[in-house]
């Protein structure tokens, strides 16, 4: 008897731990883990509060051209034409439609979400981009979030219980996929998978005027077919299982649903490589068209919108464009938005453009100074500005006048959280403004009094002079001359 | 397969389940299959090597066993010792000795250009090609007789336990083993998993968190202060023991859940008085292979002193090439030699005796010292190259501030180090799967939770494999 209660008192044991275990790490340690190992969640959580229309995409909404004297992102455009609503953004540089997914199933339930912009990008469908080395660092921010106790998602993580692979194993797979997965042409065409393509467009060169080899054009020439020719297939492929749960969780969440299909360059798909490769993009085009609206999305048909000239990369194809290019896009959304605020859409031309600018300091959205962005403390996400002795500025907003509407040229309201350890603190809101090389124009404010070691939210409304016009550039930021670290997060500013 | 992989923890108790479940006289099917599994979900063709490598030794033990006398058994040897070591070099060592005779050539005024191979290192070659190796010898000694059954010999080169990083055990104490028709028993049981939970808990929780910092400050060593630096030597002593030892550990607890008891690799080697200690506390396996296989050959003590002397730098020069191909390991070896040198000549000039009386408090400066000159020579183990190592040794003296700036080293990590540190000296003298015996069941079910619930919520999440897979 003594015998079967050491086993019963063990076996009780056993049982009763993962439970309480379990409920131990949720008390104690699970949201320091998401912090520290879901980034998708902290950009969900850095995300407005107020937020109505949110564009979900990837690195094609911010990356900026050199050339661009309004390095606006798309989302920023957009915001731009809806200037009564809260148009914000979830950025992630090479994420696509399962991140997607998961990001917004963190969306809770009381979100102000009304509308959903969803970047589609065709090339996230082809196995290199399926299989990128940067798919484990992804999978892995997405192993805390799944559908599981929290306890044995951390398992998971501790034991690599995710899609986990190293860059070599991750090559394997693209060259398998490249090698096995077979190409549908609607007619008989010389290539059947795209090893074989790639070999043969490789063997063959891409030709000077003069009739030599250009070696780099080549190389162009073979990543487009191995980023594009692939063939979508409906029943089995993961981007659209992956979309498709998109489009039922906005069902369920009562969301407007916009797919934006960007832009591909096409134009140098075709002179580079020809009709075979357009062909499978136009298919695989138009699979997405009539299969998403039959479903009910309304999608915005980028495809042919950016013209080659207005593809930043030229070495590699890529969904990063131009000024030009990313208004364009901007501008075809902005007009499948008027669905849904037929009376908030605000035309405008060349040369005006949004008037908030929302920064979470997650890093994603590229302000100056990004060197001071700490993971120490945060308001909101992961990481907040710190301006301390060797780098006293915080990061900092700048803008050209001329970007802005006319209407705004009146005040300047920011907007944005404070944290400091100890108290008393030495820092000032500053705005500068400035024409050409003058000696800038500078307004200071000191950070009003606030309590040690917790969350300060401060407001401030700078009033810009009657002269300030369309030559103007000013900066915002925050200035810290004391020896305590200053930590800012969430700025907001916004003119009127 | 990794030991801290959810398929290991998938397969290993599937490999138990059916190993009791079967008849003895099959399990050696079972424990093939899933030994070259397990070596196998690497790449498949690695089984391949491991083919190779059995049949060559199982056929010439063979023959050498037929064979009266050592003279006529010596091709054989030759040949398995060719086909061995030839594969090695051939995967591990070739590329090292193209760009060394490049170079080398390229100085004397010859432009000649042998080719690099670029070959994927096989997972564990080194630990498994010693291991057939010891049995060939011995064979060849005739200190063993062959093996006549092709599956347990088999068995023996591929046992996934120790498969990939050790210990590398002699078929004399493994081979019976295997063949033994273990009973299932409830105490081998909660040892072998002790063991496992013991060596997940300082892999997964010590070495693993560690390793991020060791690896920031080696990825970037310029931009830390001196403490930094300091800190990022400390921690790579330990880092490296906690991830060698834990494995080992994991190993042997696996191994124990099947009644095969496998060779301690680790016995507290940083409490060890002097380098000849350290060497008999560190890597057991690998030390005494090199002393039976190459140290006694040479001619071991029982020589003049000079060639006493050239037998330990043969030995550590060796060992140092064993671990891999490249120049900081010949250094490490030669260093580590070097020391042990001094330390003997020192000790015979001031006559001092070895202590090897049990633990006190009087030998913790020898302890202390010991520790610092390996933690020294660790350096040369961690950089990429020799000039990186000097580079690092230096860093430290040079004018870079004492406070450290940059390192964040969270609370945790340093307690989670200092719990290693103690379990260290706290298992001085015992052995880790018997320890907790005496425990009340409470403490001690107390403790198996606080393990499962540091691997899992404390472990690091990036991919750490175990160092020594790359040997």
């Amino acid at each position: 008897m003594k015998k079967y209660r050491k086993y019963l008192i063990r076996m009780l044991f056993i049982i009763s731990m993962p439970f309480l275990m379990n409920y131990v790490y949720v008390q104690f340690f699970f949201e320091e883990d998401l912090r520290k190992n879901s980034d998708i969640l902290q950009l969900v959580k850095a995300l407005p509060a107020q937020t109505e229309i949110l564009y979900v995409g990837e690195s094609s909404n911010i990356t900026p051209d050199k050339r661009d004297t309004n390095q606006s992102s798309i989302s920023e455009f957009i915001a731009g034409y809806y200037p009564q609503r809260n148009v914000y953004d979830i950025t992630k540089p090479a994420a696509h439609a399962e991140v997607y997914r998961v990001l917004l199933e963190q969306l809770p339930e009381t979100s102000a979400v009304k509308t959903l912009v969803l970047t589609v990008n065709l090339r996230s469908f082809g196995a290199d981009w399926r299989y990128s080395k940067l798919e484990t660092a992804l999978q892995k921010s997405m192993v805390l979030l799944r559908n599981n106790p929290p306890l044995y998602n951390r398992f998971l993580l501790a034991f690599k219980g995710y899609d986990i692979k190293d860059e070599k194993q991750r090559q394997r797979q693209v060259l398998y996929a490249w090698k096995h997965e077979k190409l549908v042409f609607g007619y008989e065409a010389p290539y059947k998978n795209v090893k074989g393509w790639d070999r043969e467009l490789f063997k063959k060169g891409v030709k000077n005027t003069d009739g030599t080899r250009n070696d780099s054009l080549t190389e162009l020439a073979c990543h487009f077919v191995k980023n594009f020719a692939f063939s979508i297939d409906t029943l089995t492929h993961p981007r659209i299982q992956d979309l498709d749960n998109i489009v039922a969780l906005a069902r369920r969440r009562g969301w407007n649903l916009v797919f934006n299909l960007l832009s591909e360059n096409t134009e140098r798909a075709g002179t580079l490589v020809g009709k075979d490769l357009l062909y499978l993009i136009e298919e695989n085009r138009k699979l997405l068209v009539s299969y998403y609206e039959r479903k009910g999305v309304r999608l915005v048909d980028n495809m042919y919108t950016v013209q080659d000239a207005d593809f930043s990369d030229r070495a590699w194809p890529t969904e990063h464009y131009t000024e030009r290019g990313r208004r364009a896009v901007a501008y075809k959304v902005a007009q499948a938005l008027r669905t849904y605020y037929p009376a908030d859409y605000v035309p405008y031309e060349k040369g005006s453009g949004r008037t908030r600018f929302f920064n979470n300091c997650e890093g994603v959205i590229r302000w100056q100074n990004m060197e001071s962005i700490s993971s120490e403390y945060a308001f909101s996400g992961a990481y907040a500005s710190v301006a301390k002795p060797g780098n006293p500025n915080s990061i900092t907003f700048s803008a050209n006048a001329f970007n802005l509407p006319a209407y705004a040229h009146n005040f300047c309201d920011v907007e944005l959280y404070w944290y400091a350890p100890t108290l008393p603190v030495q820092a000032r809101l500053v705005m500068e403004m400035y024409i050409g090389a003058n000696a800038p124009l500078r307004l200071e404010v000191p950070l009003s009094a606030g309590t040690a070691a917790s969350w300060n939210r401060y407001r401030h409304t700078f009033g810009l002079p009657a002269s300030f016009g369309q030559a103007w550039k000013l900066n915002v930021f925050v200035h810290n001359t004391g020896n305590t670290p200053l930590f800012t997060d969430d700025i907001s500013v916004s003119f009127r | 397969m990794l030991f801290n992989s959810i398929q290991f923890v998938l397969f290993l108790p599937f490999i138990i389940f059916f190993y009791y479940l079967l008849p003895a006289k099959y399990r050696w099917i079972l424990l093939l299959a899933g030994s070259y599994f397990f070596y196998m979900s690497w790449r498949a063709e690695y089984g391949l090597l491991l083919l190779f490598s059995t049949l060559t030794d199982y056929f010439c033990a063979l023959r050498m066993d037929a064979l009266p006398t050592r003279k006529a058994r010596l091709p054989y040897l030759i040949f398995s010792l060719l086909s061995n070591l030839g594969l090695l070099f051939l995967f591990k060592y070739f590329d090292f000795f193209s760009e060394n005779t490049n170079i080398l050539l390229s100085h004397l005024g010859f432009e000649v250009h042998l080719p690099l191979l670029s070959l994927l290192l096989p997972v564990g070659i080194s630990f498994y090609t010693f291991q057939t190796l010891s049995y060939s010898i011995d064979v060849y000694l005739g200190t063993q007789k062959a093996e006549r059954h092709l599956g347990y010999f088999a068995l023996y080169v591929s046992y996934f336990p120790q498969l990939v990083a050790g210990p590398i055990e002699r078929f004399s104490s493994l081979n019976p083993q295997l063949q033994s028709p273990h009973r299932f028993r409830y105490k081998n049981l909660a040892h072998g998993l002790r063991l496992i939970l013991f060596g997940l808990f300082i892999k997964m929780v010590v070495a693993d968190n560690l390793s991020v910092f060791v690896d920031k400050v080696y990825a970037n060593p310029d931009v830390y202060t001196s403490s930094d630096i300091l800190i990022s030597w400390l921690f790579y002593s330990f880092q490296i023991y906690a991830d060698f030892y834990g494995y080992s550990l994991v190993a042997l607890g696996s191994a124990l859940l099947m009644g095969v008891r496998l060779m301690d690799n680790f016995r507290s080697p940083y409490l060890a008085r002097s380098m000849a200690e350290f060497w008999q506390r560190w890597h057991i396996s690998l030390s005494t292979w090199f002393r039976d296989y190459v140290y006694y050959p040479l001619g071991g003590n029982r020589s003049s002193r000079l060639r006493w002397m050239l037998n330990i730098m043969v030995v550590f020069v060796l060992s140092g090439i064993w671990h891999g191909a490249n120049q900081t390991f010949v250094v490490w070896g030669v260093s580590l030699g070097v020391i042990y040198l001094a330390e003997k000549q020192l000790g015979r000039l001031l006559h001092i005796q070895s202590d090897r009386g049990p633990f006190r408090l009087l030998h913790v400066p020898a302890m202390l010292k010991t520790f610092v000159l390996v933690t020294l020579t660790w350096v040369f183990f961690r950089s990429p190259h020799i000039g990186a190592a000097w580079h690092m040794l230096a860093l430290p003296f040079s004018e870079r501030g004492i406070i450290s700036e940059q390192l964040h080293i969270p609370l945790t990590v340093w307690l989670f180090l200092a719990l290693f540190i103690l379990s260290d000296i706290f298992l001085y003298t015992k052995r880790p799967d018997t320890w907790l015996d005496k425990w009340p069941l409470l403490l001690r079910w107390s403790t198996y939770s606080l393990l499962v619930f540091a691997i899992i919520v404390f472990s690091g999440v990036e991919d750490f494999p175990f160092i020594y897979f790359q040997f």
